[in-house]
């Protein structure tokens, strides 16, 4: 047995070996973020008081203190410029802005084309709110960069609200795969009206229907009123897609001019596009639509019955009363049902 | 003993050491991917403000689908912890699947439902609903009171009430972290156009504080099954999840915790009834219909979003567990075991089918095998003594080593255990589960192939403490 008790010996000396290695491996990898983390915090509150006193002071020559004494620690020194640049503007603005010219400007030039993924991250960010407009056209290229990089370019270019941002952001949305509509609507989305000469030019170009679908949805969304006649033309649009934006967009807009062309909507080949067109006239309350909207109640869709049921209960009064007509009658027992939801939901019986 | 016999028990034995040498290759291989996955994704969360990307005003809404059984002592709780949630826009759906118990009591006195005549589309095939109730105190809130079909069944029912295009199944005896929707939606905002579902970290909830449906303090469980289990979910979500989901061959999102997109799923027929591996199936079934329709797409595990789970404290309810899991795997993977090898399926059916099914799959009986033909020549006197004792020693070596590694990925992950004492505890109880609990498992597992071919079905029920509130 002795050979046996040798390689059991030899295994639990090297397990043993292995477990106290990990162990102590892992006390002093913790003991080092702690310290580093603490040294970190150090820096930051070192920064942030020398930084709080220059903006109290307006001292120009304490931000260039600032600077070459805190060069050589610059994730901190980026940590605290990226939180102040985020709330100040003006002459305190100006004030960070020499701060990051005299210590990390060149550093972030290198970051941009860094491997590191943090690293390129915390230069657009810094780059964004503390570049010079014509640091702006070194951040367009990373908006060919993988998506986390292209998501947090857009996002930091949407803040600076600059034209020539604005524009490299309308490039960038051309030439991405439709499926990346959806992402870029929010930041459309984000930067309200600021961004109306660029939806009225692009409407007018030939776009995929995800693009053109998500530019309408935006113009609804904002809402973009003085755009509701260049959404007109799209009424008869081909897609079906387009035709949906188009009907939620007209119903956030409200126009009373664009009544007929949603009661166009409603009678629509596609029940999809009825639906919307329903909520729409819905919510633009004109009494005029009751009778239409009566008809769609009597959808063989559901999503069209309730949204027509729902739109009547919107339009007040008169289209309630008209939703208690059609709970009498036992022809259509769907709209019956959804009519009785509707009312019951706006505790109406 | 006659020369074929005696050979056949040679080829089962040299098989045996292959499979062994291979398995545990992946196995390292996964790791170092893990490893080099984690610091990546901690290096890039240091700058990356997740919430200011992620609170966009459009992003995605998300229809929450909590199916319940009769879990009356943690469903109050667990709805709490979901409405706390920070996501700009989502729904929770509550489906009661035919309790037995007080659960829909539970909900309608804490949460003050008021049944609503609710019309909504059947597109996938569920048991009849009894009943929907919104909240008075909380407008996100919905709840379903169906008939008894089983998690699939009711997770069907959930997404038929959905409002919204991306559902997150959850287990209702779950906790998810705050900001669990916000870190999980990620790869829908960072690949849109093929991400189709992704998952996040279970970790078990035993041992933890937790108030107001939050795990307040982490900590290791009393109960020693349930620290076994502790290195298990290291082993399987740091070390393996992350790894095939590195390697595009996921083919599992934890039933806990998976964010889906509510259109592929309808297209592919939800989740199939009668099954007891719901979530893997439903997986399988996706990665299939897509190949086979020529979608591109992607299944992601981020190795973060944390949902805690109870981990079951009995030898019956871990046996009966993992009997439920390994038959839901046997089941998925035989249903769709067209993709085998099949390259029209991509790297799902040349990696991951063949990984799922010959390492774990299979691997439990081999393993069982192993100890039975260990027995054999024991009891015949064939037993190549050294052979076997190397092989053993080796065994559990390999196997702590793992599992040692498995510690240190937890190590880089962002919840983990605070103290230094339950990092020395975790460390004993993967030297120590090498020995019987490991064999027991393989066991258990093994004698799923046994309850697949009776056709055995069941919800998976656990004897539920409750979370434990200090506050």
């Amino acid at each position: 047995m002795t050979p046996y008790l040798s390689v059991v010996q030899l295994s639990l000396v090297f397990l043993s070996l292995l477990t106290a290695t990990l162990f102590v491996f892992i006390v002093i990898r913790r003991a080092f973020v702690d310290l580093q983390s603490r040294y970190f915090k150090n820096i930051c509150a070192q920064i942030e008081k020398e930084l709080l006193a220059g903006l109290a002071s307006g001292d120009t020559s304490q931000a260039i203190a600032i600077a070459q004494k805190f060069a050589s620690k610059p994730k901190a020194l980026a940590h605290v410029l990226i939180s102040y640049a985020q709330r100040l503007k003006g002459s305190s603005l100006a004030h960070l802005k020499l701060i990051f010219d005299e210590s990390l400007k060149s550093r972030v030039y290198r970051d941009l084309n860094s491997f590191f993924l943090d690293r390129k991250v915390r230069a657009i960010r810094l780059l964004t709110y503390l570049g010079d407009p014509s640091d702006l056209p070194l951040l367009f290229p990373m908006l060919q960069k993988k998506p986390i990089i292209r998501l947090t370019t857009i996002q930091a270019l949407a803040q600076t609200k600059k034209p020539e941002a604005l524009e490299a952001i309308f490039s960038a949305w051309e030439k991405e795969p439709p499926s990346y509509a959806s992402i870029y609507a929010n930041l459309f989305y984000s930067l309200g009206v600021t961004i109306e000469p660029w939806v009225k030019k692009y409407l007018k170009l030939p776009l995929p229907k995800e693009k053109l679908s998500s530019l309408i949805e935006v113009t609804g969304l904002i809402p973009l009123r003085t755009l509701s006649p260049d959404l007109l033309p799209f009424v008869s649009h081909p897609e079906k897609e387009v035709r949906i934006k188009v009907a939620r967009a007209l119903g956030r807009l409200l126009i009373p001019e664009t009544f007929e062309a949603l009661i166009s909507l409603l009678e629509d080949e596609a029940w999809e596009v009825q639906a919307q067109a329903a909520r729409a006239l819905g919510r633009l309350k004109n009494p005029m639509s009751i009778s239409h909207l009566i008809q769609g109640l009597t959808s063989p869709f559901f999503y069209v019955r309730r949204n027509a049921a729902y739109a009547l209960a919107e339009i007040g009064t008169e289209g309630r009363a008209a939703l208690r007509e059609v709970i009498r009658q036992n022809k259509d027992r769907f709209a019956k049902e959804t009519a009785a939801m509707v009312l019951e939901e706006i505790a109406e019986i | 003993m006659d020369t074929s016999g005696f050979l056949i028990l040679k080829v089962l034995s040299l098989m045996i050491l292959v499979y062994f040498c291979l398995i545990n290759a992946f196995y390292f291989i996964f790791i170092l991917l893990s490893l080099s996955g984690l610091l990546r994704y901690r290096r890039l969360s240091t700058y990356l403000n997740l919430k200011e990307i992620f609170h966009m005003p459009l992003a995605k809404p998300i229809s929450v689908i909590a199916p319940a059984f009769n879990e009356e002592r943690t469903i109050v709780e667990s709805v709490r912890s979901l409405l706390s949630l920070e996501y700009p826009n989502f729904e929770i759906i509550v489906v009661n699947d035919g309790s037995t118990d007080k659960t829909l009591q539970k909900l309608m006195e804490s949460f003050l439902l008021e049944k609503r005549n609710w019309v909504f589309r059947r597109l996938l095939l569920s048991q009849p609903i009894k009943g929907i109730y919104v909240s008075r105190s909380e407008d996100k809130l919905i709840v379903v009171d169906k008939e008894n079909g089983g998690k699939a069944d009711a997770l069907n029912a959930g997404i038929n009430i959905a409002r919204f295009p991306l559902f997150c199944a959850v287990d209702s005896d779950s906790l998810l972290e705050k900001d669990a929707l916000l870190k999980v939606v990620r790869p829908f905002l960072e690949e849109p156009e093929k991400t189709v579902a992704s998952g996040g970290i279970i970790q078990l909830s035993n041992g933890c504080e937790i108030h107001k449906g939050q795990v307040i303090k982490v900590g290791l469980p009393q109960n020693w099954l349930a620290q076994f289990q502790i290195i298990e979910y290291l082993r399987a979500f740091l070390g393996g999840r992350t790894g095939l989901s590195l390697l595009r061959s996921l083919l599992i999102i934890s039933g806990a915790f998976g964010l889906f997109r509510k259109d592929v799923v309808q297209s592919c027929g939800g989740y199939r009834q009668r099954t007891v591996g719901e979530d893997m199936d439903l997986v399988v079934r996706l990665q299939k219909d897509l190949r086979e329709k020529r979608i591109p797409h992607r299944v992601t595990f981020v190795p973060d979003p944390i949902c805690w789970t109870e981990a079951p404290e009995t030898i019956r309810s871990l046996a009966r567990q993992r009997n439920r899991w390994h038959r839901g795997l046997i089941e998925s993977l035989a249903y769709s075991f067209k993709m085998f090898l099949n390259p029209r399926y991509g790297i799902t059916g040349l990696v991951a089918m063949p990984y799922y099914t010959v390492f774990e799959m299979i691997g439990p009986l081999i393993e069982t095998v192993g100890y039975l033909l260990f027995f054999y020549f024991i009891l015949t006197g064939q037993l190549n003594t050294s052979f076997a004792f190397l092989f053993f020693l080796l065994a559990v070596i390999i196997g702590i080593m793992i599992s040692l590694l498995a510690v240190l990925l937890e190590e880089y992950s962002e919840k983990r255990y605070p103290r230094l004492k339950n990092i020395l505890t975790i460390f004993l109880f993967a030297w120590l589960e090498n020995i019987l609990y490991r064999q027991f498992l393989a066991l258990v597992r093994a004698g799923a192939f046994i309850s697949v071919m009776r056709r055995k079905r069941e919800w998976g029920r656990m004897e539920r403490r409750g979370f434990r509130a200090n506050h």
